[in-house]
C-alpha cells in the first residue's frame, strides 16, 4: 500500500471530473463532473492524512469540511437547476446566460 | 544785530516781492490803473526806498551773517568794500527805476513790481554772498526772475521767446558756476569764495573756467552777447535795471570779486581781459550799426561791460568798480529815456525818433548828458573811469583794442545823439508830456552820470575808492592819457554827431555779428538733432523692446496653451480612453457561459501552479 496509487486515483478522478465539467452540455452532467473532481480532492486529502500524519486529527477534519461543503454545494446547485428549469424550461448551460455581464 | 541788518536787507524786498508776484491781479489783462495796481506801485516804492536805506546802513556798518544751508555750505553773507559799493548802486538805481516804472507800466503792475523786487533781492544776495552756495541760490533766482521780466508782455509771441533765449543762454553759462562749486568741493572741501584761489592744481583751473563762463554769460560778453539783443523786448524799466546796474553788471561784479582766482590760474585773467576788450570792440561796432535806440544801447551795454571784464582781467579793480557804478547810472538813464520816448512816441527806431530830444528838455537834457558820458566826453563819468581801466592795462595790443573800443563808444553815442538832436523832418503832433515820476529819476540819474567820474579821479574820490576796496596800490591814469582820450572822445563824438545820418550800417554788424544764428547752428541745432536722434533711438530700440516683451509673452502663452491642450489634456484623455478600453476588455470574458468560466478558472489554476512550481 503506497500513497502513489491513491494519488493516482485522485488525479484520475479529478481529470475525469474536469473533462466532464468542460465537455457536457447538461447542467446535471456538469454537476456530476464537479462531484467527481471534489471526490478526487477528498481521496487525495485522506490518503495524505493516512500516510503522512495518521496521528493528527487535522486531515480528518479537513476531509469532513470538504464533504460538508460538497453537500451544501450540491443542494444549492440542484435547487438552482430546478428553478432554472421551471422558469425558463432550460436544462443545458447554453440556454442560461444570466451571468453574462 | 549786524546779521539781522543783512538778512533784512535781502528779505525786505524778497518777501513783498514774492507776495506781489504771486498776487497777480491782471488775469484778464484789463486791470489798467486799478486800485490794486496803484497799491502795488506804492508798496514797491516804499520797499525799495527802505532797501536803499538799509543798503547804505550796511555799507557803513559792514555786517556779516551766517546761516546753515547745506552740509558744508553755509549761507554766509558779508559786506566788504566791493559789496558796499555794489549794493548801494543797485538799490539806488532800483529805487529810481521803480519810481519811473510807477508812471511807465500800466498793466500787470503787481506782477511787474513783484518780480522787480524779487530780482532786486537776488542781486543784493549775489553781491553779499561769500559762499558759492549763496551765490548759486541768488544766481538762480536772478535768472528765473529775469526770464519773467523780459517776457513780461507775454500776450504776444516775441517777449516769451526773447525771455527764453536770454534765460537759456545765461543758463548755459551758469553750468560753469555749478562746475566751479563741484571743483571747490572736490579740491578744497569748502564753498567759501575766498578759498577758491587756494584750491589744488586742476580743481583751481576748473573753478576758474566755470566762473569765467558763468560771468561772461551773465555779462553778455562774447560769444553770449546776443541774448541782450533779444532781451530788449522787455519793458524799458526792466532793461534799465537788468541791463545797467544788476544782471549784466553781476557778471562783471563776479569777475571783480574773484580776480584773485583768475590771476591764480595764470591764464583765466588773460582770457577775461581779452574777451572783455574784444567784446568792447566788436559790440561797439555792432552798436554803431544799429537803427534801433534800445538795440544800440544794448550793444553798448555789452561793450561797456567789456571794459569792466577787461578791468577784472587786467587787475584794475578800482577802475572796474568805478566803471561798473558809473555805467549803471549812465545806462539806466539812457534806457529810461528810451522808455519814455517809447511810451510817448510809440517807437524806438532812431530815424523815427529824429529830434525827439529837442522839444522836451526834461527828457532831452538827461539823455544828452547820458550820451555824452557814454561817449567819454570830459568831465563826465565814463571818461575818467575808462581811463582808470586803461591805466591798469599793460599789454600794448590789449591797450590798443581797448582804446579802439573807447573810440567806437564815442562813435555810437555820437550817432544816437546826432540823430536825436537833429531838427525833425516834419512837425510832430502834440505829445503827452512825461509825468513827474518819470522826470525825477532821469534828473537824478543824469546827475549821477555826470559826477560819478569822481570815483576814478585820484584827487577827488579815486584814492578813497581804492582804500574802500582795499587795493591802494593800483595805478591811476596819468594826466597826459586823460587829456589824449578826452580829445579823442570829443573829436570822434563831434564827428559822429555831424555825420550821424551817413554812418555805415553794415548788415552783419546790425545783425549782432550773426551771433545768435551761430549759436543756433553750433549749439542749438546739434543739441536738438542729438535729442531727436535719442528720441528716435528711444522709439525704435527701447520702446520696441518694451512692445516686444508682451508680444513674446503672448506667444509663449500660446505655446503653453497648445502644450496644455495637446499634452496634458491629451494625456488625461488618453488615460481615460485606455481605462475605458481596459474596462471593455475586462467585460469580454464575462460571457455568461459556464464552460468558459470553468476554462478560465482552470487556466488560472494551471498558471498558478506553473508559477508556484517555477518559483519554488
Amino acid at each position: 500500500m503506497t500513497p502513489d496509487l491513491f494519488l493516482l486515483l485522485a488525479a484520475a478522478l479529478f481529470a475525469v471530473g474536469l473533462y466532464g465539467a468542460l465537455s457536457q452540455q447538461s447542467v446535471v452532467m456538469i454537476m456530476m463532473g464537479l462531484e467527481l473532481m471534489i471526490n478526487g480532492v477528498i481521496v487525495a486529502a485522506a490518503s495524505f492524512w493516512y500516510f503522512v500524519a495518521p496521528a493528527q486529527p487535522d486531515g480528518q477534519v479537513l476531509v469532513l469540511v470538504v464533504i460538508s461543503a460538497m453537500t451544501v454545494e450540491m443542494a444549492m446547485g440542484f435547487a438552482v437547476v430546478t428553478l432554472l428549469f421551471r422558469a425558463k424550461d432550460a436544462d443545458t448551460t447554453d440556454m442560461a446566460a444570466e451571468l453574462r455581464r | 544785530m549786524s546779521g539781522a541788518l543783512l538778512w533784512t536787507l535781502v528779505l525786505l524786498p524778497a518777501v513783498p516781492g514774492g507776495v506781489l508776484a504771486l498776487a497777480g491781479g491782471d488775469r484778464d489783462g484789463r486791470d489798467r490803473d486799478g486800485r490794486w495796481g496803484r497799491t502795488a506801485g506804492v508798496v514797491a516804492l516804499a520797499v525799495a526806498a527802505a532797501t536803499a536805506v538799509l543798503a547804505l546802513l550796511a555799507a557803513v556798518h559792514r555786517p556779516r551773517a551766517t546761516a546753515d544751508f547745506l552740509p558744508g555750505g553755509p549761507l554766509a553773507l558779508a559786506v566788504d568794500g566791493l559789496s558796499a559799493v555794489v549794493i548801494v548802486t543797485v538799490s539806488a538805481v532800483g529805487l529810481l527805476v521803480l519810481l519811473f516804472a510807477t508812471a511807465d507800466i500800466d498793466a500787470g503792475r503787481p506782477r511787474f513790481f513783484g518780480l522787480m523786487l524779487l530780482f532786486l533781492a537776488a542781486v543784493l544776495l549775489t553781491a553779499t554772498a561769500t559762499t558759492l552756495t549763496g551765490l548759486l541760490l541768488a544766481w538762480e533766482v536772478m535768472g528765473a526772475t529775469s526770464y519773467g521780466l523780459i517776457a513780461f508782455h507775454w500776450r504776444t509771441d516775441g517777449p516769451p521767446a526773447a525771455g527764453t533765449v536770454a534765460f537759456l543762454t545765461t543758463r548755459t553759462g551758469d553750468v560753469g558756476l555749478y562746475l566751479a562749486a563741484g571743483a571747490a568741493l572736490a579740491g578744497g572741501g569748502t564753498f567759501a569764495l575766498d578759498t577758491l584761489p587756494g584750491l589744488a592744481g586742476g580743481w583751481r583751473q576748473l573753478a576758474a573756467a566755470g566762473v569765467l563762463a558763468a560771468a561772461l554769460g551773465k555779462a553778455a560778453q562774447l560769444p553770449f552777447s546776443f541774448w541782450l539783443s533779444r532781451a530788449m523786448l522787455g519793458p524799458s524799466p526792466v532793461s534799465a535795471l537788468l541791463h545797467s546796474a544788476a544782471m549784466v553788471a553781476m557778471g562783471g561784479y563776479l569777475l571783480l570779486r574773484l580776480h584773485p582766482l583768475l590771476s591764480a590760474t595764470g591764464w583765466a585773467a588773460d582770457v577775461a581781459a581779452w574777451t572783455g576788450a574784444l567784446t568792447a570792440l566788436a559790440l561797439g561796432a555792432v552798436a554803431l550799426a544799429q537803427r534801433d535806440l534800445k538795440q544800440l544801447l544794448a550793444a553798448s551795454t555789452a561793450a561797456q561791460l567789456g571794459f569792466v571784464v577787461l578791468a577784472a582781467g587786467a587787475g584794475a579793480l578800482a577802475g572796474g568798480t568805478a566803471h561798473l557804478v558809473a555805467h549803471a547810472a549812465v545806462k539806466a538813464l539812457l534806457f529810461l529815456t528810451a522808455g519814455a520816448w517809447l511810451t510817448t512816441r510809440g517807437t524806438q527806431r532812431l530815424r523815427a525818433l529824429r529830434g525827439a530830444a529837442r522839444p522836451d528838455r526834461s527828457v532831452g537834457l538827461p539823455f544828452t548828458v547820458g550820451a555824452l558820458a557814454l561817449a567819454g566826453v570830459p568831465p563826465l563819468s565814463l571818461w575818467a573811469t575808462k581811463d582808470e581801466i586803461l591805466a591798469g592795462v599793460e599789454h600794448p595790443a590789449l591797450y590798443g583794442v581797448a582804446l579802439g573800443a573807447a573810440v567806437l563808444s564815442a562813435g555810437y553815442a555820437g550817432k544816437a545823439l546826432g540823430l536825436l538832436l537833429r531838427p525833425p523832418e516834419r512837425a510832430r503832433r502834440r505829445l503827452r508830456a512825461p509825468r513827474p515820476a518819470e522826470r525825477l529819476p532821469l534828473a537824478v540819474l543824469a546827475l549821477g552820470a555826470a559826477v560819478l567820474g569822481v570815483l576814478a579821479l585820484p584827487a577827488l574820490g579815486g584814492d578813497r575808492l581804492k582804500a574802500v576796496l582795499g587795493v591802494p596800490g593800483e595805478p591811476a591814469a596819468g594826466a597826459g592819457t586823460m587829456v589824449v582820450t578826452a580829445a579823442l572822445a570829443v573829436a570822434v563824438t563831434t564827428g559822429a554827431v555831424l555825420l550821424a545820418d551817413r554812418l555805415p550800417e553794415p548788415a552783419r554788424a546790425r545783425n549782432w555779428l550773426g551771433l545768435e544764428a551761430a549759436a543756433r547752428a553750433l549749439v542749438v541745432r546739434p543739441v536738438l538733432a542729438a535729442a531727436g536722434a535719442l528720441a528716435r533711438f528711444d522709439d525704435t530700440v527701447v520702446d520696441r523692446a518694451v512692445a516686444a516683451a508682451p508680444r513674446a509673452v503672448r506667444r509663449l502663452a500660446g505655446w503653453t496653451a497648445r502644450a496644455d491642450r495637446g499634452g496634458v489634456d491629451g494625456l488625461v484623455r488618453g488615460v481615460a480612453t485606455g481605462t475605458r478600453r481596459l474596462g471593455a476588455a475586462a467585460l469580454r470574458p464575462q460571457t455568461g457561459q459556464l464552460h468558459q468560466y470553468y476554462a478560465q478558472a482552470v487556466a488560472l489554476l494551471a498558471a498558478s501552479v506553473a508559477l508556484l512550481l517555477l518559483l519554488r
